[in-house]
């Protein structure tokens, strides 16, 4: 069984250096094998990925980001620290 | 811009509030809900953590699952466990007390606890963050 969004993340990795070269820092909005088209923001590439595909699936990346890091810290901590604690 | 004071409370067990906010971090209620075209999910009220040291947003896996929220990408991710791939997902992101709403990426990791939302440098970008430690309190401007 494929993975979700394996045609779309392999639409990208052959677009990627044409999008980084002239779309860099914007957003991707890819269906199957085409990018549709790249927004200034996140909120606008989902606001039309929900209007053109609607539940179907579609990828939306951000075209030169690095991989995200959570610091050790975060889950670390998070998973030690007393749940019953809230403000 | 709209401002909010979140008091870390003193607990029945004595502990005081410059003690709760040092031990469970600085925390912000949330309303999270589902983005579809047809429909917009119920919305479910959640404590967040707020991490100045974790570049993106987080929400536990089981809790994406439950809002039936969309995955729109995988990336690798570096925590505590090294690099590991993690579901991408969206989600309408709202603070009543800010009176802010936001699309944005959820990264789906398995938290295993409270809070199930951890908020990043991506969501502190549009914010100022005063952390008070003396009073036990945080300030939010957003």
């Amino acid at each position: 069984m494929a993975k979700p969004l394996e045609q779309e993340i392999g639409t990208f990795e052959r677009e990627r250096a044409r999008l980084e070269r002239e779309h860099g820092g914007k957003f991707a909005l890819v269906k199957g094998d085409g990018v549709v088209a790249t927004f200034d923001t996140f909120a606008n590439a989902a606001t039309e990925g929900l209007r053109l595909f609607g539940d179907e699936p579609f990828m939306i990346r951000e075209v030169g980001a690095p991989a995200p890091r959570l610091s050790v810290g975060t889950l670390y901590g998070h998973r030690h620290a007393d749940p019953s604690r809230t403000p | 811009m709209p401002t909010h004071r979140v008091p870390h409370s003193s607990d029945a067990r004595g502990v005081t509030p410059q003690q709760v906010l040092a031990r469970s971090g600085p925390r912000l209620q949330l309303e999270i809900r589902a983005l579809r075209r047809d429909w917009a999910g119920s919305p479910v009220t959640v404590w967040a953590l707020i991490d100045t040291g974790a570049a993106e947003s987080c929400i536990d896996e089981a809790l994406a699952g439950t809002l039936g929220l969309k995955l729109i990408d995988w990336s690798g991710m570096t925590g505590i466990g090294g690099p590991a791939e993690h579901p991408v997902y969206m989600a309408e992101l709202r603070a009543p007390a800010l009176a802010w709403s936001l699309k944005d990426r959820l990264y789906g990791v398995r938290i295993d606890g409270e809070p199930p939302v951890i908020l990043g440098r991506d969501f502190l970008a549009s914010c100022v963050l005063i952390y008070d430690g003396p009073g036990g309190s945080i300030t939010i401007c957003a």
